[in-house]
């Protein structure tokens, strides 16, 4: 079957643009996994997926949109491979990764879904423009599948999730026909049908090209920091901001250690931060009058929850380190873990997960970043031998689970109807929308 | 239906519903047989006002007798029309097929209030104003703002995907809306958030106008009441140059609450309605006693009036003496006041940088007091005979004056027409298009009324517009949807097969079967 499939894709995209190698495929999965299909292709346009989907559609394989070096588990990896149908063909779009059109009037640019976003935002960034703050991890992925999967941990504060920003996208829906979904700021044109693709995995369709919102480069940045007694209280000052209208272009707020850990022990010291205390730091972004008064709102805020004005040196420090990995990390002595939960749930969370590794030897610390009012993401550093941090983090996931639980697709049943309607045969990344076959969990 | 099934309907109703709350009287019927779109509109002028009546009428008081409501109308086979206040212009609530009319206002309460993450759950059939008057007097708003804010509701503003006055700072409905409750065409209760997981529920439902389930209860996004309000008017000599100054304004990460922007005909008409300070070389004419629609009238009539000649000419007379007045921009701030300042120092800087002439608050002052008056001075209109209707169409910045200039070339060969800007984003605008034509004989008068709408969005479309910006799609614009979509149309299809198998909800609309 491999062989064939490898023949009438090869026939779609080109011999050299086919294999069932098992080094290709092996890049598809983790270090030691099955890989997650049996054909790899590499189409260079959204009439060749169809056609490709053609193929996959006649002979019962599956198709699944994958990158390589995907991030998953290794166990599900495991299970996927042992569940999966018995010929599938992967998808990788990375030959299809141009910028289309970059619309500087509207400040859109319109871009092939195989473009790494790092690639992107160099791009953006020669004509002064950017996709946002965005946390650094967005820049790791290709465009399609930073949209192909809901990631609130990947949000940026004064932009929400990065599909927010997506005006608009071209698919290949599984009966083969490629669409357009209309760009327009708004719209009260019925349903908001892009919703459908995005965040579907690929089980919907294939994101083959999206139009997004881009900025222009702030003009200028003020950057601040503020020291308070507790946890709770920093929470309150950042949340505050944000109800008062204040729109910061990135905010993080650490307990004591892992503002030690991330910014230095001299650092800390100098903001006089608490030993249970917490620091904020703050980045507004635009016009100068307007992050002067952001700045003050800030200040404002943080005297109110009995904050004191840390100077704005650590916040530099934050800045200058924000798109770069801690030391630590890079050295595997220690790992982050990224937990989005609603606003009221952060404190409570950070508690329990800190309980929960206090009996273990590895060293926690804790932050939060992507705040907004619904929400934000608890960052939980475990630092200390690998052992240690295994059975932490082990800890920390049924801390979390209990308390802040992930919620699940509210319509289950009407979604696996939608893919029964849409994709009656299954082929298009099969498993994902339904829980309970494992499915390549990041397209 | 036939006198036997609606008896047999009515006394199945009686089962799940207080009889008091059902009723098919005759009155009943025709006051909920339409909305207001204004092609229903010219039929009440001449004498019909209920061309689609409902059956029987009902009014609910809780999920669960929606619920009731839902299942009945499966079993029965029977269509069932959500209905808000009935404040609609594209005929979404018109019970083309009869059935039963579901009016949620009785569904009315403040559920609650999160002050800590600023959100607040009501139930769907909450009027705008009480809704807003029971944040305020808590010391919130929701921030929408909808000219129809008194005779709309909750429910329909996140059927129709609506947009209020200052949508700029606080967004759509879409964007406020956090959560749904949904009954959907198979009686199920569903409950929509902002999952990580499968597709965007909430979005889905929202715009769906009853063809996917009727929202009961919603969870929104609020602010604190604004501790400030800065409003502005400024002039600019022609159009484009307005427009570039919003577009830089938007682009620069300002957030106004107001924005709108007049074009030539647009501000020339509301320099009219006013004798303020601010009138500058627009003011040597008489007040026009019922303001800027009873002066849309007239020029209405001047185009079925024999002796006007064409109507090219007419447009052109009108332009060369309203050029003079340049446009009107009604600008405005609102929310912390320290922010607000700053804001309106960065964007004022821009506007003079633009070429706009500061005519200082009175402008938006005067606005701000008039600006629900409009959609009720309608029916005057309507009862001498013409018609006037309004067109949003949104796009991108890039496409923006071309889509202005094509919509308002083949609409004007029927209609006197003129626009506002309004509802901006920093990627682009949406155009309010108002026309107003008419003939003594309203065959004549409807065909003139579907020319203007036929040409007005295919003119859009391709000028890669969308059809509708906040008023939704309802009848006037189904037949568009296929334009609009594309081939999406069959995800769209495929949803109304998943979520209301039975056809039950509200058929006919949106382009749907």
């Amino acid at each position: 079957m491999s062989d064939l499939l490898q023949r009438l894709v090869g026939l779609v995209v080109g011999a050299q643009h086919v294999s069932t190698a098992p080094a290709d495929l092996a890049d598809y999965a983790p270090p030691g996994a099955p890989p997650p299909g049996d054909v790899v292709a590499w189409p260079a346009s959204a009439h060749e997926i169809a056609q490709i989907l053609d193929v996959a559609r006649a002979h019962g394989a599956a198709l699944v949109p994958a990158r390589r070096g995907m991030r998953w588990r290794r166990a599900v990896a495991r299970q996927h491979a042992a569940t999966r149908p018995p010929a599938t063909v992967l998808v990788d779009l990375g030959r299809m990764a141009s910028v289309l059109q970059l619309d500087e009037t509207s400040l859109v640019v319109h871009a092939q879904a195989g473009i790494p976003v790092r690639a992107l935002e160099t791009a953006l960034g020669r004509r002064g423009l950017t996709l946002g703050y965005f946390p650094y991890e967005t820049f790791t992925l290709p465009l399609g599948a930073l949209l192909a999967r809901r990631r609130p941990e990947l949000a940026a504060t004064h932009l929400g999730p990065v599909e927010g920003t997506c005006l608009g996208v071209s698919a290949v829906l599984a009966d083969g026909h490629v669409v357009h979904s209309r760009v327009a700021p708004r719209h009260a044109a019925g349903p908001d049908l892009l919703q459908l693709l995005l965040g579907c995995e690929g089980a919907l369709g294939i994101i083959t090209a999206a139009v997004l919102r881009v900025q222009r480069i702030p003009e200028s940045r003020s950057l601040a920091a503020h020291a308070f007694p507790t946890f709770a209280a920093g929470l309150e000052a950042a949340v505050e901001c944000l109800r008062r209208g204040v729109r910061l272009t990135a905010l993080r707020l650490y307990d004591a250690v892992d503002a030690a850990r991330c910014l230095g022990d001299d650092v800390v010291a100098a903001a006089r931060v608490p030993r249970d205390g917490a620091l904020l730091v703050t980045c507004s972004a635009g016009a100068p009058a307007l992050c002067a008064a952001e700045v003050a709102a800030v200040g404002e805020a943080s005297a109110a929850a009995a904050g004191h004005d840390a100077g704005a040196a650590p916040a530099e420090h934050w800045w200058r380190r924000r798109s770069g990995v801690p030391k630590e990390q890079v050295a595997f002595t220690s790992e982050s873990l990224v937990f989005p939960a609603p606003v009221a749930l952060l404190d409570p969370l950070r508690a329990a997960v800190t309980a929960a590794v206090t009996p273990t030897r590895a060293r926690p610390s804790t932050s939060v970043s992507r705040l907004h009012l619904g929400g934000g993401c608890l960052v939980v550093t475990l630092a200390g031998e690998r052992r240690a941090r295994e059975r932490a983090r082990d800890r920390v996931r049924q801390a979390v689970a209990a308390v802040a639980p992930r919620p699940g697709d509210p319509l289950g049943a009407a979604t696996a109807a939608l893919k029964a309607a849409l994709d009656p045969q299954g082929v298009l990344n099969p498993g994902v929308l339904d829980p309970g076959v494992p499915a390549v969990p990041s397209c | 239906m036939t006198a036997t099934a609606q008896a047999g309907l009515l006394d199945a109703l009686a089962q799940v519903l207080d009889p008091a709350r059902i009723s098919a009287a005759t009155s009943d019927r025709t006051s909920y047989a339409r909305d207001l779109w204004p092609r229903g509109l010219i039929g009440v002028a001449h004498g019909q006002p209920a061309p689609h009546p409902p059956d029987v009428v009902v009014w609910p008081e809780s999920t669960a007798e929606v619920v009731a409501l839902v299942k009945l109308a499966v079993e029965r086979k029977v269509p069932l029309v959500p209905f808000g206040a009935g404040s609609g212009v594209t005929g979404a609530t018109w019970p083309i097929r009869g059935g039963i009319v579901v009016d949620l206002k009785r569904m009315n309460h403040f559920l609650a209030l999160d002050p800590e993450g600023l959100t607040a759950t009501f139930e769907a059939g909450v009027v705008g104003e009480h809704l807003e008057h029971e944040l305020q007097r808590r010391g919130y708003t929701m921030g929408h703002f909808p000219s129809s804010i008194f005779c709309s509701t909750l429910g329909g503003w996140l059927a129709a995907r609506s947009a209020g006055q200052c949508s700029t700072r606080y967004g759509k409905i879409e964007d406020m809306a956090v959560a749904l409750e949904v009954v959907t065409g198979t009686g199920e209760v569903v409950r929509t958030t902002s999952a990580p997981a499968g597709p965007g529920w909430s979005q889905l439902f929202i715009g769906s106008e009853g063809t996917l389930g009727i929202i009961t209860e919603a969870t929104c996004r609020i602010a604190r009441a604004p501790a400030a309000q800065l409003m502005r008017g400024w002039e600019f000599p022609r159009l484009a140059a307005g427009l570039e100054a919003i577009r830089r304004l938007l682009q620069r990460g300002l957030r106004p609450a107001v924005v709108r922007l007049y074009d030539e005909i647009d501000t020339f008409i509301a320099h009219l309605g006013t004798s303020g300070p601010w009138r500058g070389r627009a003011g040597r004419r008489p007040v026009a006693p019922d303001g800027p629609l009873d002066d849309l009238r007239r020029a209405a009539f001047g185009l079925f009036v024999p002796h006007v000649g064409p109507l090219a000419r007419l447009a052109d007379h009108l332009v060369e003496r309203v050029s003079r007045h340049g446009c009107l921009l009604i600008l405005g701030y609102e929310g912390d006041a320290e922010l607000c300042a700053a804001e309106e120092q960065v964007g004022n800087a821009e506007l003079l940088r633009a070429g706009g002439r500061d005519l200082g608050p009175a402008p938006g002052l005067r606005w701000l007091d008039h600006r629900y008056d409009i959609s009720y001075k309608q029916s005057k209109v309507f009862h001498d005979g013409a018609f006037v209707d309004t067109m949003e169409v949104a796009t991108t910045w890039e496409h923006l004056l071309e889509m202005y200039e094509a919509v308002k070339r083949h609409m004007s060969k029927h209609a006197v027409v003129m626009a506002h800007f309004s509802h901006a984003y920093p990627e682009g605008c949406s155009i309010y298009f108002t026309f107003a034509g008419g003939s003594p004989r309203r065959a004549e008068a409807e065909r003139i009324y579907d020319a203007c709408w036929r040409e007005g969005l295919t003119s859009a479309i391709g000028a890669a517009g969308t059809l509708s910006h906040h008023h939704g799609v309802g009848l006037s614009k189904a037949g568009f949807m296929q334009e609009q979509h594309g081939e999406m149309m069959s995800v769209l299809r495929a949803l109304k097969r998943v979520l209301d198998p039975a056809n039950i909800m509200n058929p006919g609309k949106l382009g749907l079967p």
